[in-house]
């Protein structure tokens, strides 16, 4: 009987000892788990200001002459197709007879507007804008002052672009 | 009197002969040993989770980075293992998600790998070794034509193998 159970002990030990090896070896990899996500990203930037215009040259008999600023702005978006535009508006309205004109080169993929005059007005100046990160396009600022606009001291205004959505 | 000292002498001479059978007694017996093939890898971060929110305007958005660690044993011969590393499946268009695993001692470093869903070689030439905590470099980049991406799971499994 005692010789049956030592039997029987020693196959459970030598089953143990066969088993372990490969239990051992079946442990040679492991994972980790990753977890992403990319939010909306919006991000615009006009390169430089503040911007120095002052009208100061005309040929007798016409209109003073528009002076210009050239600048470049910077965007990134990842948003869908034509999901995007570009929007101006100053803080108030220009003084009378004066104008600034406000015109962006486009990201690629999207399409300017011709439009008036920038004022207190959120007007669309880009639309159409796709996914796009590009640095250093260009845009103009004109500052256009009638002879009846007469002489104006020292101002400023403050020029809001806002990438938002279609 | 006389009695006592043969019953003493008789007692000495049978703890000597007791003394004398135990020493005369020997035995033999067999030591069978082995030591089994032992490949243990273990990723310390059960997780890792990137978000990409921020970007400076013109230039794509900022990668997410993360910093893990990992254990290895094995009792592998010279430069006879190797770490591969994949992902149950492939990323989106527009996203990478790359892995740099420090090599263990004697081990070689493929450096930074931009992990697909086919397993790639992230440490070669890899000793018999047993080192702990060892890091790990992970980052997450997208374009912007990735567009936004709701939070998504990708399983990275890492695999001692032969090389």
């Amino acid at each position: 009987m005692v010789d049956n159970y030592k039997s029987i002990l020693k196959g459970i030990i030598a089953t143990i000892l066969i088993l372990s090896p490969s239990v051992i070896q079946a442990a040679s990899n492991d994972t980790s788990t990753i977890n992403y996500s990319v939010a909306a990203i919006n991000e615009l930037n006009l390169d430089g200001g503040p911007y120095d215009l002052t009208v100061d040259t005309a040929t007798a008999g016409q209109e003073p002459e528009l002076v210009t600023y050239e600048g470049t702005y910077d965007i990134t978006t990842n948003c869908g197709t034509n999901a995007k535009k570009i929007t101006a508006q100053l803080n108030s309205d220009m003084p009378d007879d004066t104008f600034l004109w406000f015109d962006m080169a486009p990201p690629t993929g999207a399409a300017s507007v011709w439009m008036d005059p920038i004022t207190s007005a959120s007007q669309n100046i880009i639309t159409g804008i796709d996914a796009t990160a590009q640095a250093n396009i260009s845009f103009i600022i004109d500052l256009e002052a009638w002879a009846t606009a007469g002489v104006i001291e020292s101002a400023s205004k403050t020029l809001t672009v806002t990438l938002t959505d279609s | 009197m006389f009695m006592n000292k043969k019953i003493a002498v008789l007692a000495s001479l049978l703890l000597l002969f007791t003394g004398t059978a135990f020493a005369a007694g020997n035995d033999t017996t067999t030591i069978n040993y082995s030591v089994a093939a032992i490949n243990e890898v273990n990723i310390d971060d059960d997780m890792e989770t990137f978000r990409i929110s921020t970007a400076t305007a013109g230039v794509q958005p900022n990668a997410e980075v993360a910093a893990g660690s990992y254990d290895i044993t094995t009792n592998g011969a010279s430069n006879t293992k190797k770490l591969t590393a994949a992902l149950n499946g492939a990323m989106p268009a527009g996203t990478a998600l790359t892995m740099a695993v420090t090599a263990p001692t004697g081990g070689t470093s493929a450096g930074a790998v931009t992990l697909t869903a086919l397993p790639q070689d992230v440490v070669t030439a890899i000793d018999g070794v047993a080192e702990a905590d060892i890091a790990i470099s992970y980052s997450f980049s997208a374009t912007v034509a990735a567009g936004v991406i709701e939070e998504t799971e990708k399983t990275i499994m890492v695999t001692l193998t032969e090389s």
